[in-house]
């Protein structure tokens, strides 16, 4: 067992960091999204206004379109966020832009994927579907196996606990790395499995195709009941007034919020609109749950909430993955548990090369293999740091109005990654580590002194104005350059002090 | 510590045939038992398919759990696939039953 | 949340000074096998007080969830203060009692 959860450790740590790491920022995905586009206005909650005004929009900027998406503002999202599905030839498949909620105008804000960049990246791996996919979920399998195996490695798991022994070399980075791992390990048991559930139709499909006899259609009915209206009738309609419609569902389900309003046919008589609850109203996330209203008339035709036995029990983890529900304590909890099981995974991999190092310390040149596992874990961990400073940087940096910028973001990630990882193949020992983490500290630090320069909402002006989401990202950025550059330090003086490879550290259990 | 001691092909190819019947076998019986509990499930025909796909995942990791942790490469191929096989056929079973 | 966190963090100092090494370490000598089990079943008292009282407080679901966060976040934080300030460690685990009460009907 131990021999299993070292070698699946290893051969998938590196993409496993990747992914929890890039998960954990997704729970901040709005908060980052805000920072990267801070010309969008943050105006009080009022969806009555905003979907007047982007009904407003929408009838003269997509009237031919066959659907439209209108995603209100929340408290933790600033923009009215509309979209329609691209006229065929077009680069992408649907037209997205962001509207001031208040006035319903174009906000010209800089084009930038944000803090969805590395939410898709978690699941997606910026890989085309659905390689993407598959990967990211067979690290999710790995996972959950190297979880079960070192529970079973660690029997004496409670003899153990509370046990941390700090600055003894190798037994410390044993411990570290199950000290992470147990204290948090309901959690990390919980988003291993529940992220293999979301994923469940696509990978395990012969259940699917067993139940329903090869048509699975009726399975993504059953769950999303109100997104496969009729077709268009062809006749034309006048679309009813969206506020009343708000209104209305305000009366079906007292206290909702909608994270989304479908227009199925705007301008037709067959025209209908969907009101989708927003997930965080409950910890289990049924996405399909949702009013559906005819849209000429303003009648109610179904209200859906697809969800009991194990439907609910399998929105109760995509809820718990997803944690939309969470508030702000909740989820700067989500925040810390996610940074623990990055770290569980940093440590481990630092360990399997420590461990072996102290084997081969007497001998001149170390073999091929820890070279290429010190080359990566560097790459793995420092560059991955360094890859999402390199976006945010640019996020700052690059003209506001470049075309192509969004994607410009994303190759800078990579471009940043990449210059890592060839500074690490040069340079795989303590001082590398030492040099790339110093380099992280700097950028870090440096981005909200950014974000003073380049936009109209830096750090001073975010806090005087009470916008808490690009001010705690700033803070937390600063913060992070601190961590960084005691990291740098604590490597750089542990370089100094070089503990003689006789003291040979004792068998892991 | 001295160079390990030689590894021997013969431990390699049963390691990567654990391995293939971890994967691929495993994936195998967790597509068969997520099947078979799926028909064992109450509810509409979306609750059956969610509930048996939920407990696949977990077959499969106990799965691959039991093909390093039994005595031998050959035990993991005969447990897991015997498992598969016979699995499969209570899911043809029950299949054809459910269309009659 | 306030009330449950503190619970939960005197529930795992409870349950750390019933295991020998800890106890010798801050206090300066073994528990008796009495003592162990008791210090054992107030832990489990003081969880199930803090998870009722935070699934009273926020429903059965979120009160769920926020409960085993606050347990994770508690141990974590006890481990952490243990390696560095073992007697802060604990001699915070006893204070959290009274100032769980004090959050409480406050």
């Amino acid at each position: 067992m131990a021999w299993l959860h070292t070698w699946l450790g290893l051969c998938f740590g590196w993409l496993l960091f990747a992914i929890f790491f890039t998960g954990t920022l997704s729970y901040f995905k709005e908060e980052l999204s805000h920072w990267a586009q801070p010309e969008v206005p943050v105006r009080a909650v009022d969806t009555r206004t905003a979907l007047g005004n982007a009904q407003a929009y929408l009838a003269q900027q997509a009237a031919q379109a066959d659907t439209w998406y209108i995603m209100p503002p929340t408290s933790r999202q600033a923009a009215l966020e509309v979209m329609w599905q691209a006229p065929p030839g077009a680069g992408s498949r649907f037209i997205s832009k962001p509207l001031d909620p208040a006035s319903g105008a174009l906000v010209a804000a800089r084009d930038s994927k944000g803090g969805d960049f590395f939410y898709r990246f978690h699941y997606e791996l910026e890989l085309n579907y659905p390689f993407g996919r598959w990967l990211a979920s067979a690290a999710a399998l790995v996972m959950l196996i190297a979880l079960v195996s070192g529970i079973i490695t660690h029997k004496k798991i409670f003899k153990e606990f509370f046990t941390f022994r700090p600055g003894k070399g190798q037994r410390s980075w044993l411990d570290g790395h199950n000290a992470v791992a147990v204290l948090a390990l309901p959690f990390h048991v919980m988003i291993t499995y529940s992220g293999l559930v979301i994923f469940m139709a696509m990978l395990l499909p012969v259940t699917l195709m067993t139940v329903y006899k090869g048509e699975p259609a009726g399975f993504y009915q059953a769950l999303f009941p109100n997104a496969f209206p009729a077709p268009a009738k062809g006749e034309p309609g006048t679309l009813v007034a969206l506020p009343d419609l708000y209104d209305q569902a305000q009366r079906q389900w007292p206290g909702a919020r909608f994270s989304r309003v479908e227009v199925q046919h705007p301008g037709d008589q067959g025209a209908r609109v969907v009101f989708y609850r927003h997930g965080g109203d409950r910890v289990a996330y049924l996405p399909g749950a949702s009013l559906a209203f005819d849209g000429v008339t303003g009648q109610l035709i179904e209200s859906a909430i697809p969800g009991d036995g194990a439907m609910l029990v399998a929105g109760g983890f995509y809820g718990l993955h997803m944690g939309q529900f969470a508030g702000p304590v909740e989820r700067w909890l989500y925040f810390v548990f996610g940074l623990s099981g990055t770290a569980m995974v940093g440590t481990g991999l630092v360990l399997w090369l420590t461990k072996r190092q102290l084997k081969h310390a007497r001998e001149a040149r170390p073999p091929f293999g820890l070279r290429l596992v010190a080359t990566l874990n560097l790459a793995g961990m420092a560059g991955l740091l360094l890859a999402v400073a390199g976006f945010l940087t640019a996020n700052r940096l690059l003209p506001v109005h470049m075309v192509g910028r969004a994607e410009w973001e994303v190759r800078v990630f990579f471009l940043t990654w990449l210059v890592s990882l060839l500074y690490a193949a040069w340079r795989p020992t303590r001082q590398g580590w030492v040099h790339q983490l110093s380099v992280a500290a700097v950028l870090y630090a440096v981005l909200p002194l950014l974000g003073m320069v380049t936009t109209a909402r830096g750090l001073p002006q975010a806090i005087a104005v009470q916008d808490w989401a690009i001010a705690g990202v700033d803070l937390t950025l600063l913060g992070a350059a601190c961590m960084l550059a005691w990291l740098a330090r604590k490597v750089a003086v542990k370089s100094a002090t070089r503990v003689a490879p006789a003291r040979v550290a004792r068998v892991a259990p | 510590m001295k160079k390990p001691l030689h590894i021997s092909t013969r431990y390699r190819l049963g390691v990567a045939s654990r391995c293939l019947a971890a994967g691929l076998g495993g994936y195998a019986l967790a597509s068969a038992a997520g099947s078979f509990i799926a028909f064992l499930m109450p509810g509409t025909l979306a609750h059956m398919a969610i509930g048996g796909m939920m407990v696949g995942f977990i077959v499969y990791v106990l799965a691959v759990i039991w093909a390093f942790a039994c005595a031998s490469a050959l035990r993991a191929w005969l447990g897991i696939g015997g498992t598969a096989l016979a699995l499969a056929l209570a899911d043809l079973g029950l299949y054809r039953m459910a269309t009659l | 949340m306030l009330v449950a966190a503190l619970l939960c963090y005197a529930g795992f100092g409870c349950l750390c000074l019933a295991m020998e090494r800890h106890h010798q370490g801050v206090l300066g000598r073994k528990p008796g096998r009495l003592l162990q089990v008791a210090l054992r079943v107030a832990a489990a008292l003081l969880w199930l007080v803090a998870l009722a009282q935070v699934m009273w407080a926020a429903g059965w679901a979120i009160g769920l969830a926020q409960g085993v966060g606050l347990a994770m976040a508690s141990a974590g934080m006890l481990v952490g203060l243990l390696s560095y300030w073992p007697r802060l460690a604990l001699g915070l685990a006893a204070l959290a009692i009274p100032g769980a009460l004090v959050a409480g009907l406050a």
